[in-house]
């Protein structure tokens, strides 16, 4: 390749130190951490969609604050158009965010409710530079259209909307400034389904208009499959499996995503087989084990897994698929479907008949 | 009003803009909640009185040459009208040595509520800006943590004394009179704003607005007047205008014990030491100014309360709303 990529991330890693405990300091331990994204890489392209699903605490909304310059990362590199962009501040800082744009989770709480829709959505254009009230106005009456709402809202506070118009005027905020790549931090979990459909149509169709990259946290599967390009799985911290929508979800080869995948819940009952059993809660973060994080709840670990972490590597004849997993090329063909994420109404013996019912 | 023509559709009539439509928001709410309206109408009634007591003298004074007093009676005008009850010509009576009470209560009104507001005012500038200070920037290991953990430190250390002990012990380091008085008040009403408005800081700081603005690429001095010091306003305020009251009975109780503004000086604290010995007698000597203070903390503490509702758009729009029922719906479609 001889263009850069959009964005790149090099072994990205955000710890979130623990207040170091008396005893801490008395046997002399070493200060503690939330290992909360502990060694990601990845790049995007311009114009395309990369979807980061992983279960709560896996880190990726952590990872996405990083990306948005929210949380500055303890190490590793963070590279935009080819240049480094790990560390900004000041007038570095403001251009970097003319670029990149966040859409966060909580549409009530990420509005002022002290400031009217042109002053919300025309914040981050006043903080690229000094517009006067009237241009502002103006534009931010231009913008709302694109969202799919009314221009002659401009005078109403955020509690006015409902929760997905509260939604589409985060994404106008986010769009104002014309930035390259937009982080959509769980965008439509807190909306309902129906919503949830407007929303990503919306997101897809700005994107083909304007060639906007997204970088996509949700634990959202479907979403994922319906606007992403290429999807990361994320665990503790740790990128799991990377490769393309379809190649990931629907023949996923990490565990873990087969896992996640057969925790979905699916309308064809007959489907529903459990061969493999995932148990257990996700680990700590605070002091995680060695080897492969997954170990302690996969059912194909062997020795090798509790000793030696699994390096994220090219899948032989994958197609620029990366998986970390020991033992990849043996548990590629297992199908997600054979999986039970909590323990089966009908124990001990393994259930095979319609009436399994997964949580 | 020029730049409220932007190029999108006028749409159906507008609603008002700006200040206008707060006022007639205010208007509304006001004739929903006869309390606040008390509050609003008592405190107007109040400082209309302060500023033609306190002004029409030095005004007149200015500009003919010999001022035109507003008070019936000078305040320590003797007559040979001694003890009387209220009356016409006495609405609160007189004194053992014929002078007018209503005469001296209102003369005491603008000393008492120019340190009502000297106090808070100075509590709240001092006291907001550090608290603002030390809640915004705190984290751990900067110059902001560092200059937070000695703001606090340093509060704490007056925090420790109740603020009226603290209050009567400076006065009387200071010694006695007007200003001593005032500035032991003020010493000692601060720290209770640096930590209310840290506290206030602290729950708006980590709101997801806040960082929506931050990741919007906000500086941190806009973040904090735009998006922290507009939300917390509104406790402030409140407490604000309560505390008002507070520091009245504060500085009449410093008079009151004795060590605060000489006894010559007119204030509704000294007024009471005065009379208290007539209590039995003359009752309407010592009620007058512990009316005086009754009703003004009391038309401060509904003012703020009501503010409390007027402040916040939400609750101020669900106000209108439901008085509007009462008043033609000329708001909202």
């Amino acid at each position: 390749m001889s263009t850069p990529p959009l964005l790149e991330v090099r072994d990205l890693v955000k710890h979130f130190p623990l207040p170091r405990t008396f005893g801490d300091a008395l046997a002399g331990r070493p200060r503690r951490a939330v290992r909360a994204v502990d060694g990601v890489s990845f790049s995007m392209a311009g114009g395309e969609t990369l979807g980061l699903i992983g279960e709560s605490g896996s880190g990726k909304t952590t990872l996405g604050w990083v990306v948005g310059h929210l949380h500055p990362p303890t190490a590793g590199r963070l590279l935009f158009d080819g240049a480094d962009a790990t560390s900004l501040s000041g007038s570095a800082l403001r251009r970097w965010r003319r670029n990149v744009q966040t859409v966060f989770q909580d549409p009530v709480g990420s509005l002022d409710p002290r400031m009217r829709v042109w002053q919300i959505v025309g914040e981050p254009l006043s903080a690229q530079r000094n517009m006067g009230r009237a241009e502002l106005r103006n534009r931010v009456g231009e913008l709302l259209p694109q969202v799919g709402l009314p221009p002659d809202c401009l005078d109403q506070y955020p509690h006015e909307f409902s929760g997905g118009g509260r939604q589409r005027l985060s994404l106008a905020r986010a769009l104002s400034v014309e930035p390259r790549l937009i982080v959509l931090d769980e965008p439509t979990s807190a909306l309902d389904v129906a919503v949830q459909a407007q929303i990503l149509n919306r997101l897809v169709e700005l994107q083909r208009e304007r060639g906007i990259a997204y970088l996509l946290i949700t634990h959202n599967v479907s979403a994922v499959r319906y606007v992403a390009d290429r999807v990361a799985v994320m665990y503790l911290g740790k990128v799991a499996e990377l490769g393309s929508v379809r190649q990931v979800l629907e023949a996923p080869v990490h565990p873990y995503t087969k896992a996640l995948l057969a925790a979905l819940p699916v309308a064809d009952v007959r489907r529903r087989r459990a061969r493999y059993r995932i148990t257990g809660e996700i680990p700590t973060l605070v002091d995680p084990p060695p080897g492969c994080r997954f170990a302690a709840r996969c059912p194909f670990v062997v020795d090798l897994c509790r000793r030696v972490e699994p390096l994220l590597t090219e899948l032989a004849g994958g197609g620029g698929r990366l998986v970390a997993c020991h033992r990849a090329a043996e548990v590629a063909d297992v199908r997600p479907e054979t999986f039970v994420t909590s323990e089966p109404t009908a124990a001990p013996s393994p259930p095979t008949g319609p009436g399994s019912v997964v949580s | 009003m020029a730049d409220a023509k932007p190029a999108v559709p006028p749409g159906p009539p507008r609603r008002r803009i700006g200040a206008l439509r707060v006022i007639g928001d205010l208007i509304t709410v006001l004739r929903a909640n006869p309390l606040t309206l008390a509050g609003f109408v008592l405190v107007a009634l109040i400082m209309g009185t302060a500023v033609l007591v306190a002004g029409v003298p030095f005004v007149s004074g200015l500009f003919t040459g010999h001022s035109v007093e507003v008070l019936p009676y000078a305040p320590n005008q003797i007559s040979t009208a001694v003890k009387q009850g209220p009356s016409l010509a006495h609405p609160f009576g007189t004194d053992n040595v014929g002078e007018d009470i209503f005469s001296q209560v209102l003369y005491a009104l603008p000393l008492d509520l120019f340190i009502g507001f000297a106090v808070t005012g100075f509590a709240l500038l001092v006291g907001g800006l550090l608290g603002l200070v030390a809640g915004y920037w705190d984290s751990p290991g900067t110059v902001g943590g560092f200059s937070s953990v000695a703001i606090l430190r340093v509060t704490d250390v007056f925090l420790a004394f109740p603020s009226l002990v603290l209050a009567l012990a400076i006065t009387a380091a200071l010694g006695r009179g007007t200003f001593p008085a005032i500035l032991a008040i003020m010493l000692s009403w601060w720290p209770y704003y640096v930590r209310l408005t840290r506290g206030e800081v602290l729950a708006v700081k980590h709101l997801p607005y806040v960082t929506a603005a931050r990741g919007a690429g906000v500086s941190d001095l806009r973040i904090l007047r735009r998006h922290i010091l507009a939300n917390i306003l509104e406790p402030l305020t409140v407490y604000y205008t309560m505390d008002v009251g507070t520091v009245l009975i504060t500085f009449s109780t410093i008079n009151y014990v004795g060590i605060g503004v000489p006894l010559t000086v007119p204030e509704w604290g000294n007024q009471i030491v005065l009379y208290q010995d007539f209590l039995l007698n003359l009752p309407w000597t010592v009620a007058a100014p512990g009316l005086a203070i009754f009703i003004t903390v009391l038309a401060f503490s509904l003012l703020g309360d009501g503010l409390r509702d007027i402040l916040d758009p939400r609750s101020r729009r669900a106000l209108t709303r439901s008085a509007g029922s009462a008043s033609a719906g000329s708001e909202e479609a």
